[in-house]
C-alpha cells in the first residue's frame, strides 16, 4: 500500500528487494551512496557499458539498455520514472515534471574542447535522455588546458572519442554516444536541442535555420570561450513558451481586510511582507463575507504594496467582509519569440549584462566574435598569441563592421581590449569553460522543460582584470610544448611558474 | 569536521604555510570559523555557495577588501513555540512539529530511558537537582515508555500508534477548541481566532481512510523497533492491519475545564511549572524504581535518528503522516512524502550548472590573488541566478575604518609591542594612547581584568609569561610573539574595538 521504491509500471509482481550493480565493469553513478534499483530485466539483458565505442564514423549508442535503470523494464519509450534518492537535491529545484521533461529530451553537443565537455558533464549529470557529442578535430596538447577528461595519451585520438567513456562514467542512465564525421542539417531532427561550440558563423546560421523553422522547433544554443572572453547565443525558435518563469513558489498572503470599492483594497496580516507585483494574477479561497471572490476566477493586482495591495475588480456591490481568506498568486506561462541567428548578428536587442560598470562592453564583444570568425576563415587559423599583426587585422575587422552599422555605431574602440582578445582567442581555458558550461548547460535544460527563463538572447562576459596586472611581453607568451600553453598563452609564463610554486 | 575542536590538526603551521584559502563548505558557521582563521593569519579567502540556480562568489584580500563575517544575512525566521504547537496555519509548521514529535518520541524518550536504566541512582539525582517542571514531564514520558504505554508486542504497537492518532489529532483539538471556542475573545475584545489562526477541527479515525492507516502503519513499525519487537509481514498489509487497529479500545475523551495552554508568541517553553512539581517528581522516582524491578536487568529501547535519504525506514513517512493530518486538522492544504522530505529535511537543493559557474568564477578570482598586486577595483564579487537568468558582479567593499584620535585601523592590523613588556607596561602604553584598557584576554583565558582585585598581583609580570602560564598557551619555538585581545574604554567611556595587539618578547 505504500509507494514501492520504483515501482516499474504499477507491476505489483515484481521482486522489489533493492539489487546492488556487481559487474565489474562499470560504476552506477560516481558519487552514489544508495544501490539502484535495477528491475530483473536490465540486470540480465545489459551490456557492460564501459565498452569503447566501435566506430568509424557512424553514431555509435553505448548502453541502451540503461533505460531499464530508471525502472522501466520496457526500455524507452514511456516515460521512465525517476530515482527520487539519486536525483533528490535535484529533484527539490525543478520538481517532477521537468525531471520528466529531461529524461525525455536528446541533446547535441557539437565540439569537445573544454566548454562542450563541460557543458555535456552537466548535461549528463541532469540526467538527460541522450548526449550525442559531436568532433571533427583530434585532441591538441592545447586541449588538456580545458578538457578535464583528456590526458596525455589522448593526444591525437578524435576528440569526441576521447571524451566519451570519462563522461560515460558519470551517469549510466544518460545514453552517451559520438559523431565523428560531417554533421548534416538532416541529422539535427535527432534531437530536442543542439549546442555548438566551435563552428563558423556561416554554418551556425545554416544550422540555426533550419533548427527554427523544424517542427516542433530545435533549440538552437552557439556559445563560444575563447581566452578570457566568452559568448552566449539562444534561439528556441519562433514560439516557445516559458511554463514557469521562475521557479519560486506562488506567493501567497493571509488576508486581513477587504474594501466594498473600486478598485477593491485588499490588507493582509502584517506577520510577513508580501512578494506579489503589479500585473500578477491572483485567485482567493476561504474569504467569509465577500464569497463572490472565492469564484476561483483569476484577478488582476493593479498596484502592489509591502503589506496590501489593490485589486482590478469593483467589489462595491459585494458583500462585505467578515473574515478569513487566503491569497494566492496564479503564474503565468510567457511566450517567446526569438529572432534568428542572422537576424540577431544584425540587430541583437538588449545584451544580458554581468557586470554593470562594463555596460559598453557587449557591443564591442559583438563585433569583436564576428570579426575572429572572418579571421579564421579567412587565414584558416587562429591569431597567434603576442602578433602584433594579427591583433592589428583583427582590430581591422572590428572597425570595417563597426563602421558598416547604420544603427548601434560605437564611438571609440577600445583596441587594447581587442589586442587582449586576439592574443587569447586560440586558448580555451577551464574556469571560462566552467563559467559557460554552467550557463549553457542550464539554457539546454530551460529550452528542453520549460522550466525558468531563456536567456533572450546575447550573453558576452570578460575576465580581463584576472590578467597580471604587469603588462606582458609577446614573448613571455610563447607556448613552451606542455600541457598549459593555453593557459601560457593568456597569462605569460611568469603566473604559470608562480602557479606551479 | 574543521573548527575549533580540530585546532590540534590544523594547527597555525598548517596556516601560516598556505597562500590561499578556498571555501567549499556547506554551513555558515564553518564558513564563520574560517573566516576567523583567515583574519588571524591574514590569508586571502575565496568564498562561495549555491543554492538551486542561484550562486554567489566573494573575494578576501587583507587589507583590502571587509572579511567574510563583516556583513551577516539576517537570521532565519523561526516561527514562535506556540504557533508551532497550537495554532498553524501553513504545512511548514505542522512539518517543524511533526519533526520535534519524532524526535521526542523515536529518539529523545528512548534515550531517556536507557539513561535512567544503565544508572539509575545518577540520573534519579539529576531529576531531583533540576526539580523543575521539565524534569517532571521527562520523568512522565519515561514512565509512559516502562509502564503505561510499554509494547511488548507489535499489536501493543498498533494500540500505542492508535491512540496516539487519538490523542494527537482528536483530543488535544478538542481540548484547544473547548478552552478557545470558535466565538471568544481576547482581553481587548477581539476575536481570539482571527488571521492568521485557523480554527481546527478533530479528525474522526477510519481504517477505511489510506491517510489515516498509513500513520498507523508507519508509526507502529516505528514503535515497534524502538522496543526491539520484530515486524511482522502483515505489518504493511492494509486489510489486516485495518482488521487489527480496529480492535483498539479507544477511551472517551473529556476536555480539562482548567488546561494551560500557552498563547504568547514569545514563549520558550511549554513546560509550565507548578508548585507541587517536587512533590510529582518524587512520586514518579518511586514508581519508575519499582518499575525498574520488574525489568529484565539488560532490558534497553534503541533511540531512532531521523535519516531522511532512506526511502524504506518509514521515517520520512511518520513524519508526513503527522504533518499531513494536523493539516487536516486545521484545513491546510497537505504535502506528498517528496515535498515533506525537502522542507522537513531542510534539502538544500543542488544542481551541477550554478555550482560549474560559481567554480569558474572563483578560479577567475583566484589568478587574481595568485598574481598578488591587483588593486581592489580589479576583483569581482558575483551573485547570480541562472534562472532567470541574472548576473550581477561588482567590485569587492572595503574594510571599516576605525578611528581614535590621530590613529586609524581596520579589521585587519595588528598592535605591535615589543621589548617583553610587563603587564603595567603594556596598560600605559595604551593609556599614552588614549584607551583605558580594562580587559586583556589570550586564546580564550582571561589574563587581566580590573574588577578583580587579585589580578592585581599580576601587574608586574611579563606579559608573555602570563600566557604561558595562565592561559596555558603553547609557543612553538619559531615564535617570537604572543597575541592578546584587550578591551578598552576612551575618556567618556565609550568602547572602542582596538586591533589584536602582538607581544613580542623576543
Amino acid at each position: 500500500m505504500l509507494p514501492r521504491k520504483r515501482a516499474a509500471g504499477g507491476e505489483a509482481d515484481e521482486d522489489d528487494d533493492v539489487i546492488v550493480v556487481e559487474e565489474g565493469t562499470h560504476t552506477a553513478n560516481v558519487t552514489l551512496k544508495k544501490p539502484c534499483l535495477i528491475s530483473a530485466a536490465a540486470a540480465s539483458s545489459s551490456s557492460s557499458a564501459g565498452l569503447p565505442a566501435a566506430t568509424n564514423g557512424n553514431a555509435t549508442v553505448n548502453g541502451e539498455s540503461e533505460q531499464s535503470i530508471m525502472g522501466n523494464p520496457n526500455g524507452g519509450g514511456n516515460a521512465p520514472d525517476i530515482d527520487e534518492d539519486l536525483h533528490s537535491r535535484q529533484l527539490a529545484v525543478y520538481g517532477r515534471e521537468t525531471m520528466r521533461r529531461l529524461f525525455a529530451s536528446n541533446v547535441l553537443v557539437s565540439g569537445l574542447q573544454g566548454l562542450g565537455a563541460e557543458i555535456a558533464k552537466n548535461l549528463i549529470l541532469a540526467g538527460v535522455k541522450s548526449v550525442t557529442l559531436h568532433d571533427e578535430g583530434v585532441v591538441e596538447l592545447w586541449d588538456l588546458s580545458s578538457n578535464f577528461m583528456f590526458s596525455e595519451e589522448d593526444v591525437g585520438k578524435n576528440r569526441a572519442l576521447a571524451s566519451m567513456q570519462k563522461l560515460q562514467e558519470l551517469n549510466n542512465s544518460v545514453v552517451v554516444s559520438t559523431l565523428t564525421t560531417e554533421l548534416t542539417k538532416e541529422k539535427l531532427s535527432d534531437f530536442q536541442a543542439v549546442v555548438f561550440t566551435n563552428v563558423s558563423l556561416d554554418k551556425a546560421i545554416e544550422y540555426d535555420e533550419y533548427c527554427r523553422s523544424h517542427q516542433p522547433p530545435i533549440a538552437f544554443i552557439k556559445s563560444e570561450v575563447r581566452g578570457l572572453f566568452g559568448s552566449v547565443f539562444c534561439d528556441f525558435g519562433p514560439e516557445f513558451t516559458v511554463t514557469d518563469v521562475d521557479g519560486e513558489d506562488p506567493h501567497t498572503g493571509i488576508i486581513a481586510s477587504i474594501s466594498n470599492d473600486n478598485p477593491a483594497l485588499i490588507t493582509c496580516v502584517d506577520d510577513e511582507r508580501l512578494e506579489f507585483q503589479d500585473g500578477d494574477l491572483v485567485v482567493f479561497s476561504e474569504v467569509c463575507g465577500m464569497t463572490e471572490l472565492n469564484d476561483g476566477k483569476p484577478r488582476k493586482i493593479k498596484s502592489a504594496r509591502p503589506y496590501s495591495f489593490t485589486l482590478d475588480e469593483d467589489t462595491t456591490n459585494y458583500k462585505p467582509y467578515v473574515k478569513g481568506g487566503i491569497v494566492t498568486q496564479v503564474k503565468q506561462p510567457k511566450v517567446l519569440n526569438f529572432k534568428s541567428l542572422r537576424e540577431g548578428l544584425k540587430d541583437p536587442g538588449d545584451f544580458l549584462l554581468s557586470d554593470f560598470s562594463k555596460f559598453d562592453r557587449p557591443p564591442l564583444l559583438h563585433l569583436a566574435f564576428q570579426a575572429l570568425d572572418k579571421f579564421s576563415s579567412e587565414l584558416g587559423r587562429f591569431p597567434v598569441a603576442g602578433s602584433e599583426e594579427d591583433a592589428q587585422k583583427l582590430i581591422s575587422f572590428v572597425t570595417q563592421l563597426n563602421d558598416s552599422l547604420t544603427d548601434g555605431k560605437i564611438e571609440s574602440i577600445d583596441h587594447n581590449l581587442l589586442r587582449h582578445f586576439a592574443f587569447g582567442a586560440k586558448a580555451v581555458l577551464n574556469p571560462m569553460a566552467a563559467v559557460f558550461g554552467g550557463i549553457v548547460g542550464q539554457e539546454v535544460i530551460k529550452a528542453c522543460s520549460g522550466k525558468f527563463h531563456p536567456l533572450y538572447q546575447f550573453f558576452y562576459f570578460d575576465s580581463v582584470e584576472s590578467l597580471p596586472t604587469e603588462p606582458l611581453d609577446s614573448s613571455d607568451l610563447k607556448p613552451l610544448n606542455g600541457r598549459y600553453d593555453a593557459q601560457i598563452s593568456v597569462f605569460g609564463a611568469k603566473l604559470q611558474k608562480k602557479l606551479e610554486d | 569536521r574543521f573548527g575549533t575542536v580540530t585546532e590540534n590538526v590544523f594547527d597555525d603551521n598548517f596556516w601560516e604555510n598556505l597562500n590561499v584559502v578556498i571555501n567549499a563548505l556547506d554551513n555558515v558557521n564553518a564558513r564563520l570559523y574560517v573566516d576567523q582563521r583567515c583574519l588571524y593569519f591574514q590569508k586571502p579567502l575565496l568564498e562561495s555557495g549555491t543554492l538551486g540556480p542561484k550562486c554567489n562568489t566573494q573575494v578576501v584580500i587583507p587589507h583590502l577588501t571587509e572579511n567574510y563575517g563583516a556583513s551577516r544575512d539576517p537570521p532565519e525566521k523561526q516561527a514562535p513555540m506556540c504557533t508551532v504547537h497550537s495554532f498553524p496555519h501553513n504545512i511548514d509548521h505542522c512539518l517543524t512539529w511533526a519533526r520535534s514529535e519524532f524526535e521526542g518520541l523515536l529518539e529523545k524518550a528512548p534515550a531517556e530511558v536507557n539513561a535512567f536504566l544503565s544508572s539509575p541512582d545518577e540520573y534519579i539525582s539529576a531529576m531531583r537537582n533540576a526539580g523543575d517542571a521539565q524534569a517532571r514531564d521527562t520523568l512522565e514520558r519515561v514512565l509512559e515508555c516502562l509502564e503505561t504505554e510499554r509494547c511488548k508486542t507489535f499489536e501493543d504497537c498498533v494500540t500505542w500508534a492508535r491512540l496516539k492518532f487519538e490523542d494527537y489529532f482528536a483530543n488535544r483539538v478538542k481540548q484547544l477548541t473547548y478552552t478557545f471556542p470558535e466565538d471568544v475573545s481576547t482581553s481587548t475584545g477581539a476575536p481570539f481566532w482571527s488571521a492568521p489562526k485557523r480554527f481546527p477541527h478533530p479528525l474522526q479515525f477510519s481504517s477505511s481512510d489510506p491517510s489515516h492507516l498509513h500513520f498507523i502503519m508507519a508509526a507502529s513499525i516505528l514503535r515497534a523497533e524502538t522496543f526491539g519487537i520484530p515486524i511482522p509481514d502483515w505489518s504493511t498489509n492494509p486489510k489486516k492491519l485495518a482488521e487489527v487497529v480496529d480492535k483498539v479500545v479507544v477511551p472517551e475523551f473529556q476536555p480539562k475545564k482548567d488546561a494551560k495552554i500557552v498563547t504568547d508568541d514569545k514563549a520558550t517553553s511549554l513546560s509550565s511549572s507548578s508548585v507541587d512539581d517536587a512533590a510529582v517528581i518524587d512520586e514518579l522516582i518511586s514508581k519508575l524504581k519499582h518499575c525498574r524491578k520488574t525489568l529484565p536487568p539488560d532490558f534497553r529501547m534503541k533511540p531512532i535518528q531521523f535519516e531522511k535519504d532512506d526511502d524504506t525506514n518509514y521515517h520520512m513517512d511518520f513524519i508526513a503522516a503527522l504533518a499531513n493530518m494536523r493539516a487536516r486538522n486545521y484545513s491546510i492544504p497537505e504535502v506528498d512524502k517528496l515535498k515533506a522530505k525537502f522542507i522537513a529535511g531542510r534539502i538544500i537543493p543542488a544542481i551541477a550548472t550554478s555550482t560549474a559557474l560559481a567554480t569558474g568564477l572563483v578560479c577567475l578570482e583566484l589568478y587574481k590573488v595568485l598574481d598578488g598586486s591587483h588593486k581592489r577595483e580589479d576583483y569581482r564579487n558575483t551573485f547570480a541566478n541562472l534562472a532567470l537568468p541574472l548576473f550581477s558582479m561588482a567590485e569587492p567593499v572595503p574594510p571599516k575604518v576605525f578611528k581614535h584620535h590621530d590613529m586609524s585601523w581596520t579589521v585587519w592590523d595588528r598592535w605591535v609591542l615589543k621589548g617583553n613588556p610587563t603587564l603595567r607596561e603594556l596598560l600605559q602604553w595604551l593609556e599614552d594612547k588614549g584607551l583605558n584598557a580594562y580587559s586583556v584576554s589570550c586564546g580564550s583565558s582571561l589574563l587581566y581584568n580590573s574588577m578583580f582585585p587579585r589580578h592585581k598581583e599580576r601587574m608586574d609580570k611579563k606579559v608573555a609569561d602570563l600566557a604561558r602560564e595562565v592561559a596555558k598557551v603553547e609557543i612553538p619555538p619559531y615564535r617570537r610573539h604572543v597575541d592578546v585581545v584587550v578591551a578598552c574604554e576612551d575618556d567618556e567611556g565609550n568602547d572602542i574595538d582596538i586591533p589584536l595587539i602582538s607581544v613580542y618578547f623576543r
